[in-house]
């Protein structure tokens, strides 16, 4: 009865999160800045696990929150609305990204090395790596200015993930407006939410992205989440005109 | 120090009256933005979350910032431009908090202390902290540069902590120092002492968490019970052909907030307040763990009531 009730509410949050993320934002003008809010849930409920994991849907609320008080016109996508396909599709249109789901440093066979990645939802069981050197080629050289991705080591020294959106790993004070966070290593949900309250509640406030970012750390973790950024620290995060730093960007990397 | 340091311009009389007319608060001649004054001095604004109301009374102003200025003093920082205070509710801990900024001249966010109802410091960040290298001091050194910190603004890590810190590197740049609370030799994972420290030990942030403790259980049930409990669990959420792929690695007790990760009921009477807990660490293997990397299950060490858990994706 319990479990009923509750897949029921959070089957209820997530149709409210696509029903909010098709409604104009009240007081702005119709921003023509996109973003794309992708969550796998699907991995984290039956039938793909007997229990349904709370933490995915009250994630992507927190991102589409944050990314709509940002100015970011945000398209939310689970289940399969979320697949390798979509966000290939998307991307090259995105000012923002941001992904909660399984990543790691996958191997990449046709290239015969590893990239970086994250995992569809694709509705099922069974989910395909989304590679960073496929979303390099989509976006084909066009930088990203706020991604946000909430996985397990796509900001592992090394990550080929940042590059492919065109974010180099750099960290500068001011002079341009990009921001990729990440998390170093394994990294639990509790944590991950943590982090994400907190960051998404300072740009709220107004706080730059490098405030956001250094609000979160400071967080009470019960695994010692670690995680990292690049881009510029003062960038207010919202959505407008790119402001283009060459030297901080890593134009069609992988 | 003064408390705070934001003069007044030209026609400040009127400016004055104006100002209190909205909200914002004048003490002693300088100007202090409390809830929703931000805008009114050029500061950014936003959706606000977590401020809870437009005005702090003056008292409570003044004490927030004599509080900060005496963090600041502490820890040798210079004085800020001006300050302005909020009330702000903390998303994690549900604590409503008064939240002091230190400003530039520019009037841009320097640093942020936060203070709990009682003064108490809850945490305190110097902002702008951008590094592309690694640490440039031994761990020990951070060690004892933490320890120095925590000192100076009155933090007594052995109190709640006797177990020493962990230090390490931060991917961001920098040293963590940790001290995790112990509640005899049980710890508290998320509660007690973080101090961030810049690469060459200077002070970065500092952060202080400590949770409520519900009265210890009469008598604790033990692992084989525990084991067994996962167990049942596991059975019922893994279909037969994964349940080999996912095996208790420890079992160990652990003060835990309860949470609905699982769906498990949480309790109704003072659900912030820690439950002392058997916390049950699931890896994964093969397939099933292309899609969980592992789990932790708790269970209420008296009970063996299910009490939440986490998630590795």
């Amino acid at each position: 009865m319990l479990r009923g009730d509750r897949t029921g509410r959070l089957a209820l949050l997530s149709m409210l999160l696509a029903l909010a993320a098709l409604m104009p934002v009240p007081g702005t003008a119709r921003a023509t800045y996109q973003a794309s809010a992708d969550t796998n849930e699907s991995a984290f409920q039956p039938p793909c696990v007997g229990f349904q994991d709370s933490h995915p849907a009250r994630m992507l609320a927190l991102a589409l929150t944050g990314l709509r008080s940002l100015g970011y016109t945000t398209t939310v996508a689970t289940g399969t609305r979320f697949t390798h396909a979509t966000v290939l599709a998307r991307t090259i249109g995105d000012f923002s990204f941001y992904v909660h789901s399984h990543g790691d440093n996958y191997w990449y066979a046709p290239g015969q090395r590893r990239y970086n990645g994250f995992r569809e939802d694709s509705g099922d069981c069974s989910q395909a790596v989304i590679f960073s050197n496929q979303i390099a080629a989509a976006r084909n050289g066009r930088f990203t200015n706020l991604v946000v991705v909430s996985t397990c080591h796509n900001a592992d020294p090394g990550t080929t993930l940042p590059g492919a959106f065109g974010i180099g790993r750099t960290k500068d004070r001011t002079g341009a407006s990009h921001f990729y966070l990440g998390y170093l290593g394994i990294a639990y949900d509790n944590d991950e939410q943590a982090f994400e309250t907190a960051f998404w509640g300072a740009l709220g406030r107004g706080r730059s992205v490098g405030a956001a970012f250094d609000i979160g750390s400071l967080q009470a973790f019960s695994h010692g989440l670690d995680a990292d950024w690049w881009g510029t620290y003062t960038w207010s995060g919202k959505a407008g005109a790119a402001v283009v730093c060459p030297r901080c960007l890593a134009a069609g990397a992988q | 120090m003064r408390p705070t340091i934001k003069p007044l311009a030209s026609g400040a009389g009127l400016a004055r009256e104006l100002l209190v007319a909205t909200g914002i608060v004048v003490v002693a001649g300088s100007l202090v933005t409390a809830g929703l004054g931000r805008a009114a001095v050029g500061l950014p604004t936003g959706a606000a979350e977590g401020a809870t109301g437009p005005v702090l009374p003056a008292p409570a102003t003044t004490a927030a910032l004599a509080l900060a200025a005496q963090v600041d003093t502490n820890l040798g920082l210079a004085a800020p431009a001006s300050r302005t205070v909020e009330h702000v509710a903390d998303a994690a801990s549900g604590q409503v908090l008064d939240e002091v900024t230190d400003l530039d001249a520019a009037g841009l966010p320097i640093g942020i202390s936060r203070f709990d109802s009682a003064g108490g410091l809850v945490s305190s960040i110097r902002l702008g902290f951008v590094t592309q290298g690694g640490p440039t001091i031994a761990a020990a050194a951070a060690g004892s540069a933490a320890q120095a910190i925590l000192a100076r603004v009155g933090i007594v890590p052995g109190a709640v902590t006797p177990a020493g810190p962990s230090v390490g590197p931060r991917a961001a740049g920098g040293w963590l120092v940790r001290w995790t609370r112990l509640v005899g030799s049980v710890p508290v994972p998320g509660d007690g002492i973080v101090v961030q420290l810049d690469p060459g030990g200077s002070f970065h942030g500092v952060a202080r968490t400590q949770h409520g403790l519900a009265p210890l259980p009469a008598s604790t049930i033990g692992t084989t019970q525990v084991r067994s409990l996962a167990g049942a669990r596991l059975d019922t959420w893994l279909t037969a052909g994964l349940r080999d792929e996912a095996t208790i690695a420890t079992v160990a007790l652990a003060w835990v907030v309860p949470n609905d990760t699982f769906g498990d009921p949480i309790p109704a009477c003072s659900p912030s307040l820690l439950r002392l807990a058997w916390v049950v660490r699931v890896t994964t293997t093969g397939s099933l763990a292309d899609s969980l990397g592992g789990l932790e299950l708790a269970f209420d060490a008296g009970s063996g009531a299910p009490l939440g858990g986490d998630v590795l994706e």
